[in-house]
């Protein structure tokens, strides 16, 4: 079973404000306030898709988005300049458009294990577990 | 132009789809069609949260609408 899903961040061209994530293996599209919002925003939606097709009895890798949203993924991956420290996407989050991160989708319960914890707080740790499990050396890829 | 999630709910059903609300504390909504496949539907203002044309797209893709004739129903 794959364990490692791509997905992509962009800024919304419609919403300000807004990142559109897209988890490509899955062709799962939501949005998210901030990076980290919307880091948190696709994990869910995915692991929804995940827990629904498992369900049915569906193979979710069978969604994977079309080609041109996979060449996206390529584009940055070949751009040498494209890579940034994770732990600067916070202070540069205005400074860049779209970027990508390769990491485990976490169970649900995962993602909401201390419910009193303020949202912000949860948004925070869960772009954490992202970052630690990027392929990319604790980086992700921008442009 | 974003378009609101109620909306795409009330386009989506018209086809057929059954509508789920978001559970708990859970920012998703999600689509299920006849032979159970789901979508999952922002849901993190409710019924108000806006969509755009990339999230129109591959809703139709995921079920194989003509996007031009869903957003006419939007």
């Amino acid at each position: 079973m794959k364990t490692e899903f791509w997905f992509l961040f962009e800024r919304s061209e419609q919403l300000p404000d807004t990142w559109v994530a897209q988890c490509l293996d899955l062709d799962v599209v939501t949005y998210g306030r901030s990076v980290e919002h919307a880091l948190e925003m696709v994990l869910e939606a995915s692991r929804m898709i995940l827990d629904e097709d498992a369900e049915a009895g569906l193979d979710p890798l069978a969604r994977r988005a079309p080609k041109e949203d996979w060449d996206k993924l390529e584009k940055l991956r070949q751009a040498p300049k494209a890579y940034i420290p994770v732990g600067m996407m916070n202070t540069r989050q205005d400074d860049f458009r779209i970027f990508a991160v390769q990491t485990e989708i976490p169970k649900v319960a995962q993602v909401r294990r201390r419910p009193a914890v303020k949202r912000g707080r949860v948004a925070v740790d869960v772009a954490a577990a992202a970052v630690n499990n990027s392929s990319y050396g604790h980086s992700a890829i921008a442009l | 132009m974003p378009y609101a999630v109620r909306d795409v709910k009330r386009a989506a059903e018209a086809r057929g789809i059954l509508y789920y609300p978001k559970k708990g504390k859970g920012s998703h909504a999600k689509l299920k069609g006849p032979a159970g496949k789901a979508y999952i539907l922002p849901s993190h203002n409710g019924l108000k949260t806006e969509v755009d044309d990339i999230y129109i797209r591959k809703l139709c893709a995921c079920y194989e609408w003509d996007m031009d004739e869903f957003i006419a129903d939007l």
